[in-house]
């Protein structure tokens, strides 16, 4: 945890508006054991260096639409 | 040092990616910057659920096989903080794009985690484009591309 993190329980910003609101609360959306999470991690590293999924211009453009 | 780090949804897209006869350069670059990222233990990746539904409804509409689909969901909820979304800062977001005219979903992105994150990834322009992405965090382009909204990847322009 960082210590803007560690803080956040106490810590409020100053909103563009001019009003106060606490700092969001990060957390792991699904909690596994220390060696999971590597497993994990190390299957989405082997991926992204594999060869990767190709996708024509029309498609890709229609993924992002207009969010990316 | 510990970094906490929010990787903008083009970057995630990218490195999982190829756009066919793109430059090869748009994708190695992303996923070699990704597994940079989570190589480094100091680093940790914050993601808000709007965000962590983006991703994967880009992969969806981009055709990655499920499998994959499935390893990169488990490692936002296994490997990354998440934040929820609610409803004022979703009105503050509507607000923020309703005064820049940029689409509200890059602020849904980056709003919740002001306070939370030290550095913003992003080659998008619209990062560079408000302020107020600034304001959460710095931006940095950690690639040689940048992309505006509707548009391939192209070469930096700075």
């Amino acid at each position: 945890m960082t210590k803007l993190a560690s803080a956040e329980a106490t810590e409020r910003l100053r909103r563009p508006g001019g009003t106060d609101r606490p700092v969001a609360r990060a957390r792991v959306l699904r909690e596994v054991t220390r060696e999971e999470a590597a497993r994990t991690l190390a299957r989405f590293r082997r991926m992204l260096a594999g060869p990767p999924h190709e996708v024509d211009a029309a498609t890709l453009r229609d993924a992002e639409a207009d969010s990316v | 040092m510990s970094e906490a780090a929010l990787v903008d949804t083009q970057l995630w897209e990218y490195a999982c990616l190829q756009q066919v006869a793109s430059p090869s350069g748009v994708h190695s670059e992303a996923a070699t910057f990704l597994d940079r990222l989570f190589s480094d233990p100091g680093t940790q990746v914050h993601v808000t659920a709007y965000q962590m539904a983006e991703i994967m409804e880009v992969l969806r509409k981009a055709g990655l096989p499920e499998a994959a689909r499935r390893t990169t969901l488990a490692v936002l909820q296994t490997n990354c903080q998440c934040v929820d979304l609610d409803a004022d800062v979703a009105l503050e977001c509507v607000e923020l794009s309703l005064r820049s005219g940029i689409h509200v979903y890059d602020y849904l992105v980056a709003v919740p985690l002001r306070g939370l994150v030290d550095v913003i990834y992003s080659a998008d322009r619209h990062f560079l484009q408000d302020p107020e992405f600034g304001a959460v965090a710095p931006v940095v382009n950690p690639v040689t591309w940048e992309m505006q909204e509707g548009q391939p990847p192209r070469p930096r322009s700075s």
